[in-house]
């Protein structure tokens, strides 16, 4: 690509606040034309983007979603895709060879990294003895006396925060029976804060965001505010050491009963409230781009402390212009 | 009759491409507000691809429009230096089949098969000349033509970009020699207002040489079809060498 021509993005998920929020990070940028893509054609990120840059793609989990999917982007000669969807991360990143062979750079972790973030019982045992990680067992493999009540009982690859929930004793913990895909965790009773996190092409963490989320609704952090705190700064570093990150992931901690930072879980991908941490200084989906393109990212970028109010916002269109 | 490249549209895809959004009904629909004497309706193929009679009975069975001509296409890349075309083996091409095949470089159409942007990259960085590279191109595009019996050159050089090269580095006789073949196969070039190419010296000089240039928005929805603003700029050099 020479220089003078601009950087094809295409941004998958454009529906979603992650995928939004990426889309008008990258709309800042001279040098980028931006493309979106969504399964649904009432996406309101579709039509941030130019008239003739909005397409419909088949669902993440659609049995020729990845072939569909590389066919666009070299039709459409993306340089750069970013997915947003958390079904379609995997699948994509099992063919970054063939984004590749079409020219197209996938911005996204390594498949390995996404593989040992999506399963939280691999995840524990990666960060257990690295950085505080609460005790996690598969479901009847331990024996109920073993632990402190209560505990949390989740599955081992879950997301949305579904089928999370207190387990008050060993007796109620036993009647649950065993099941590999369900996970007996330590509870975590304290705070919780989620550190936005880029890695560059060696590893090395370049910024490390905690953010507390001050109203969740819904699942959706609608208030929150960047937290300059340097334990939280420094576990999320571990975490990313420890799963070999490359690119953004959104670190989630959670205090322990002694008030220390410890691991929750990693979602491996742009979070929906990514507008803060750029806000806060540090343009991760921008920065992200050029780690996909190659190119030499700071060594350390700083941010402040920023709260933020969340609210949802209109785009109106022609009845016309709505893609049939 | 010479119609203006801004009263055509012959690169319009439908929904028989995975991610277009607009229906042959309302791409022609779009047409007839936009105006257009003549679409072309596209859609993507690969070897592989079984929907062609689908969709040419979808276009066959749309209502007649007065003034405006439609006619269809099927996008396909050059796949080597060969000029061998990723089409389905049974394609018909003419009567009782689609009236042209679109030529597109989609990827570097290399001598051992097509080659991604990297390898073209590293190919150019190793060693090849971007002469030599610019000739493989043109020479492949050419032998492509004559491979596709009727064919239409798609977003001809929009590949360029991509491997760090530019229209201003073909030689006078790169254009000659897709002028001659052209003409001689009676291929049509479209001016496309997506990837904006190809630039104004190539449209002149083919112009000048007698090929039939058609417009092209490479639209996937219909809200796009017959719009343009570059490629007016262009008809209206072309007009200017037509005048002559
Ligand atoms: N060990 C724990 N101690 C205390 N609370 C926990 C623990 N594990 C999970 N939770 C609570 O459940 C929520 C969801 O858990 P977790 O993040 O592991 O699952 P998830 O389904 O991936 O969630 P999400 O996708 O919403 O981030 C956490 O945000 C936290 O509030
Ligand atoms: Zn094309
Ligand atoms: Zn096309």
């Amino acid at each position: 690509m020479s220089d003078s021509s601009p950087t094809r993005v295409l941004v998958t998920g454009a529906g979603g606040p992650a995928g939004i929020a990426v889309l008008r990070s990258l709309a800042r940028r001279h040098d980028v034309v931006l493309l979106a893509a969504d399964m649904d054609r009432y996406a309101s990120g579709l039509y941030l983007v130019d008239e003739g840059a909005r397409f419909l793609v088949e669902p993440g989990l659609s049995e020729t979603f990845v072939d569909s999917l590389v066919e666009l982007c070299e039709r459409e000669r993306v340089d750069v895709l970013f997915s947003t969807v958390d079904v379609e991360l995997p699948r994509i990143a099992a063919e970054r060879k063939r984004l590749d062979e079409v020219g197209t750079a996938l911005a996204a972790p390594s498949l390995e990294t996404l593989e040992v973030c999506l399963d939280k019982y691999a995840l524990a045992q990666r960060c257990d003895g690295v950085l505080p990680t609460p005790r996690t067992e598969l479901l009847g493999a331990s024996d109920p006396d073993s632990w402190d009540y209560p505990v949390i009982v989740k599955p081992r690859r879950g997301a949305g925060s579904r089928g999370v929930h207190l387990v008050a004793d060993a007796d109620a913990l036993r009647a649950l029976g065993e099941d590999e895909d369900t996970l007996v965790q330590a509870n975590l009773p304290g705070d919780e804060y989620s550190v936005d996190t880029l890695a560059d092409a060696d590893g090395h963490v370049v910024a490390a965001v905690p953010r507390s989320r001050l109203r969740v609704d819904s699942g959706v952090s609608v208030a929150g505010a960047t937290v300059a705190d340097e334990e939280l700064e420094a576990t999320a570093r571990k975490v990313a050491e420890a799963i070999g990150l490359v690119g953004v992931a959104n670190v989630q901690l959670r205090r322990d009963a002694e008030g220390r930072a410890a691991l929750l879980e990693v979602n491996p991908r742009f979070p929906g409230a990514m507008p803060l941490t750029v806000a806060a200084g540090v343009d991760m989906p921008s920065l992200a781009l050029d780690l996909a393109l190659g190119r030499e990212l700071p060594d350390r970028v700083p941010f402040r402390e920023l709260a933020v109010v969340r609210f949802l916002e209109d785009v109106f269109l022609a009845p016309s212009e709505v893609l049939a | 009759m010479i119609v203006d490249l801004v009263d055509t549209d012959h690169h319009v895809h439908s929904t028989w491409s995975d991610d277009a959004v607009s229906t042959p009904a309302e791409n022609l629909a779009a047409a007839q507000r936009a105006g257009l004497a003549s679409i072309r309706m596209v859609d993507h193929v690969r070897v592989g691809t079984t929907y062609v009679p689908e969709f040419l009975a979808e276009v066959a069975a749309l209502p007649r429009v007065d003034g405006l001509e439609v006619l269809t296409g099927v996008e396909a890349k050059i796949l080597d230096a060969s000029g061998r075309l990723d089409v389905p083996a049974d394609l018909v091409v003419g009567p009782g089949g689609v009236d042209r095949v679109l030529i597109a470089d989609h990827q570097f159409p290399g001598p051992d098969g097509s080659w991604s942007p990297r390898r073209t990259l590293e190919e150019l960085a190793a060693g090849l000349s971007a002469q030599d590279a610019m000739s493989m191109l043109v020479q492949a595009t050419c032998s492509a033509m004559e491979r596709a019996g009727r064919g239409q050159l798609a977003h001809l050089f929009s590949l360029l970009p991509k491997i760090g090269l530019h229209e201003s580095e073909l030689l006078d006789e790169h254009l000659t020699a897709i002028a001659d073949t052209a003409v001689r196969t009676g291929t049509t070039v479209e001016v496309n207002e997506k990837w904006r190419c190809p630039g104004p010296r190539a449209v002149l000089a083919l112009a000048a040489a007698g090929v039939d240039l058609v417009g092209s928005t490479d639209s996937h929805e219909a809200s796009t079809v017959g719009s343009y603003s570059w490629v007016a700029e262009a008809a209206s050099a072309r007009r200017l060498v037509g005048a002559r």
